[in-house]
């Protein structure tokens, strides 16, 4: 029975460090994740689905990459870019960080009041009252019970299992699509699997994984779990994905509909799948939206603090940190205020953020890639060979990728 | 004063211009008076070179010079790196809080002798600006706004220089506890609790520093010091010191004090000091001239143009404008021909001479004239115990005055 003891204690000490690997994995998912990957099955079905193993590999490896900097250094990327490269490159950097990071509230806002719209509750009444909740949550309690809401929020992506079970796919096809690439390779499916991993690999996701893992003020010691829970975050959230995508294939594509978001994903799933199917595929736009208001201004507010050194924990009371945590509250509200103002174009600001955050990150990466490669900073936690291939590998296919996806999408409209 | 980000990257040519790379960082020594020591030029080849900084000869708008002759030095020990050591590094304060991050660094310059040392950092906005070159542009926003630009500045003085080489810029106060000061009062703060700091660590070192550390010091603290110390060490640090600044310091004390002093000081110099003391017995009340030009600190060059407008009158001497902060303490000077050689929306502060050298009721005429002629001014002023101003001491009166007593 020793292997059995040995086990448990292995589960323990894995269970000690989860949270910032799976958090910022499945906030990758946001309600523009949902988007993109809902409007990005209903044009082109199970071809898609190629795209998840390379994406969860781009995802793990640099995850893994950022949370191992933070833990040897103690350090964010904020803290180490201003460090090592002055005050100019960190107002740049902070700068297109924040703008894009804005635009992403600003969707995720908008995924959840369309969410709302699907449960027919008043957008005027709930979304304000959601903001107030997130606020006051994220501004109260500590590191540790705000990381326990978010693990807690986690298990309603089981929604898109139920509703991607409803929709009784032909799993054996599934399997098949997610090995061995049917795309048309067409401009257009290229460019739909470049915002795929765009909205997956995101600048900011590094930014908070680096932030958040060094909140959580693990030892290095922890290290080997922490790289483990960061790789089981990456292949769940995409598994999640998968079933999303499966979803939509089988209701939506295969009945040849067009949608532009999620939430008339949502409404095109249930003549198909079922009413249940729908409500939960809606449900989980609803947690994603919620999720990714909270983490990605939390992204910013921490990055903030680094780039400028101001106090910036969850476990640092309110008073203490005001700069921090005013930060976190004027973003949501600029979001807020974005989002009630009809003119505004969502789609057109999306377009460009998408663009701005695939150019930024492989100047992201390239400051990952130097971090984790010095010697004075991680000593014998370097990269491994293996590891900056990989990175370097990232770097260029995004680069590439966005360009062509950036310049394509402006050409044609 | 100037700032690091105004030093960095200039390019640097010897003074029969030939160039040599660009400055990139600075070597300063990690103590009380964190003296600038070294420069460190980035050669074409990409290789550093540090050069001490008594090969500099001039820090111009554009370049700096160096002179030809100059060697390259290494790294000595307690000596750290400005770019790698204090800009951009995170402050915490004593309790490990963090408080922001070193936005710019200032750097105060003593004309006279050539040297350079870190008064204290910029931690504000304007200290991230200046990187920009933005660093006026905000400036009618503020008007705007009616918001009070804000000082923010730490002194040298607060921050632990010891822990600099662990890599950290420690307080020495709770953040709660941090005076932010008007970069223009950063040397003086320093030099306030350097006081403290001098009168213990003066013990410790050996003579020769000591009285170098004395004579770097402004007469106040000089004054503050000496009447503070037990006789013998004063006795020891005045027959260092130069003459004037001895018979100087000895006028400002009370007679029993000073004859104390002197019993302790070797016979030669004695007579040499007790001979100078005796022709130094009228002091320069008499002759002080009370209509000068004095601005407060807060004005640019154009509000300052106003100020003096108003105050100027034909019999005004007019040569040196004098600078005071809120408490009317004189805090710094500059020539009235510079009014014409900045931009209007330039603060006063970038203009001043902090380092002023000044007289005392106490001061003999003789050591007046000496003053004057060894700092090559035209007019000091005379302050009083509170370094409030009370007039100035031109070098025709001065001169005039003593012929006429012979």
């Amino acid at each position: 029975m020793k292997w059995l003891s040995s086990l448990k204690l292995k589960l323990i000490l894995i269970m000690a460090v989860v949270g910032p690997g799976l958090i910022t994995a499945f906030a990758d998912n946001d309600a523009g994740g949902v988007a993109t990957y809902s409007v990005a099955a209903s044009k082109f079905g199970y071809s898609m689905l190629t795209t998840l193993i390379p994406i969860t590999i781009v995802l793990l490896v640099t995850q893994e990459i950022g949370s191992r900097v933070a833990i040897v250094t103690g350090k964010g990327l904020g803290d180490l870019i201003r460090e090592k490269y002055g005050i100019r490159i960190s107002v740049l950097v902070f700068g297109v960080l924040y703008f894009v990071n804005i635009v992403v509230i600003v969707q995720n806002l908008g995924g959840l009041k369309d969410a709302l719209h699907l449960f027919n509750l008043s957008e005027i009444i709930f979304l304000p009252l959601l903001i107030g909740f997130l606020i006051l949550f994220i501004a109260k309690a500590s590191y540790s019970r705000v990381e326990k809401i978010f693990l807690f929020l986690i298990v309603f992506y089981f929604a898109y299992f139920f509703s991607a079970i409803l929709a009784k796919p032909d799993w054996g096809e599934v399997a098949r699509s997610i090995i061995i690439p049917s795309g048309p390779f067409n401009f257009d499916y290229l460019y739909t699997a470049v915002a795929v991993l765009g909205t997956t690999v995101t600048a900011w996701g590094q930014f908070f994984i680096n932030s958040y893992v060094k909140d959580k003020k693990l030892t290095i010691d922890k290290l080997p779990y922490n790289k483990w829970e960061v790789y089981i975050g990456a292949i769940l959230t995409d598994l999640f994905s998968l079933f999303m995508m499966v979803a939509v294939t089988v209701t939506i594509f295969s009945h040849g509909i067009t949608i532009t978001n999620a939430a008339e994903a949502a409404m095109a799933i249930k003549p198909f799948a079922g009413e249940l199917a729908g409500a939960l595929f809606g449900a989980g736009l609803l947690v994603a939206g919620f999720i990714g208001a909270a983490i990605v201004p939390l992204a910013t507010a921490y990055a903030f603090s680094e780039f400028f050194g101001f106090e910036g924990s969850l476990d640092v009371s309110f008073s203490k940190s005001r700069l921090f945590y005013g930060f976190f509250i004027f973003q949501i509200l600029l979001g807020f205020i974005i989002i009630i103002i009809p003119a505004v174009s969502l789609f057109k600001i999306t377009l460009y953020a998408d663009f701005l955050n695939g150019i930024f990150l492989p100047i992201i990466f390239f400051f990952l890639y130097k971090f984790s490669n010095s010697e004075s900073l991680m000593g014998k936690y370097k990269n491994s060979k293996l590891q900056n291939f990989l990175l370097i590998t990232c770097a260029i296919v995004i680069t590439i990728a966005s360009l062509v996806g950036g310049f394509g999408k402006i050409l044609h409209g | 004063m100037l700032y690091f980000s105004e030093l960095k990257g200039k390019k640097a040519y010897t003074d029969n211009h030939k160039y040599i790379g660009r400055l990139t960082d600075v070597i300063f020594r990690a103590q009380e008076t964190p003296n600038i020591t070294k420069l460190v030029l980035r050669k074409q080849d990409g290789t550093d070179e540090m050069v001490p900084i008594e090969y500099l000869d001039e820090i111009k708008n554009d370049v700096v010079v160096m002179k030809k002759d100059f060697v390259p030095s290494q790294l000595s020990e307690n000596e750290l790196f400005l770019v790698r050591n204090l800009l951009d590094k995170q402050i915490i304060d004593v309790e490990g809080n963090k408080v922001v991050r070193v936005n710019d660094v200032a750097i105060q310059d003593k004309d006279e002798r050539k040297s350079y040392y870190i008064a204290g950092v910029d931690i504000g906005l304007r200290g991230i600006l200046r990187w920009f070159h933005l660093e006026h542009a905000t400036e009618p926003i503020y008007k705007l706004l009616r918001m009070q630009d804000h000082p923010h500045f730490l002194s040298w003085s607060q921050i632990q220089p010891l822990e600099l080489a662990a890599g950290k810029v420690k307080l020495k106060m709770r953040q709660e506890k941090l005076s932010r000061i008007h970069p223009e009062e950063l040397a003086d703060y320093l030099e306030q609790t350097t006081i403290r700091n001098v009168r213990s660590i003066l013990d410790t070192l050996d003579k020769n520093t000591a009285a170098n550390v004395i004579s770097n010091l402004n007469i106040n603290y000089q004054q503050a010091i000496f009447k503070r110390f037990s006789p013998q060490k004063a006795a020891t640090i005045i027959e260092i010191i130069d003459s004037d600044e001895a018979v100087d310091i000895l006028s400002s004390l009370s007679m029993a004090r000073r004859e104390e002093i002197l019993q302790l000081v070797s016979f030669e110099k004695r007579n040499e000091l007790v001979e100078l003391l005796s022709i130094s017995k009228t002091p320069i009340g008499g002759i002080i001239f009370p209509d000068y030009l004095s601005i407060s600190l807060e004005n640019t060059i154009k509000s300052a143009k106003g100020a003096i407008t108003k105050q100027i009158t034909k019999k005004t001497f007019s040569d040196y404008v004098y600078v005071v902060n809120s408490q009317c303490q004189l805090i710094g000077v500059f020539g009235l021909n510079e009014l014409f050689l900045y931009k209007d929306v330039t603060p006063i502060v970038e203009v001043i001479e902090q380092d002023v050298e000044v007289l005392h009721l106490s001061t003999p005429k003789e050591i007046a004239l000496k003053k004057m002629l060894r700092f090559k001014v035209i007019a000091l002023p005379v302050i009083s115990a509170h370094k409030k101003i009370l007039g100035v001491v031109r070098i025709d009166d001065l001169t005039n005055d003593i012929l006429e007593h012979l």
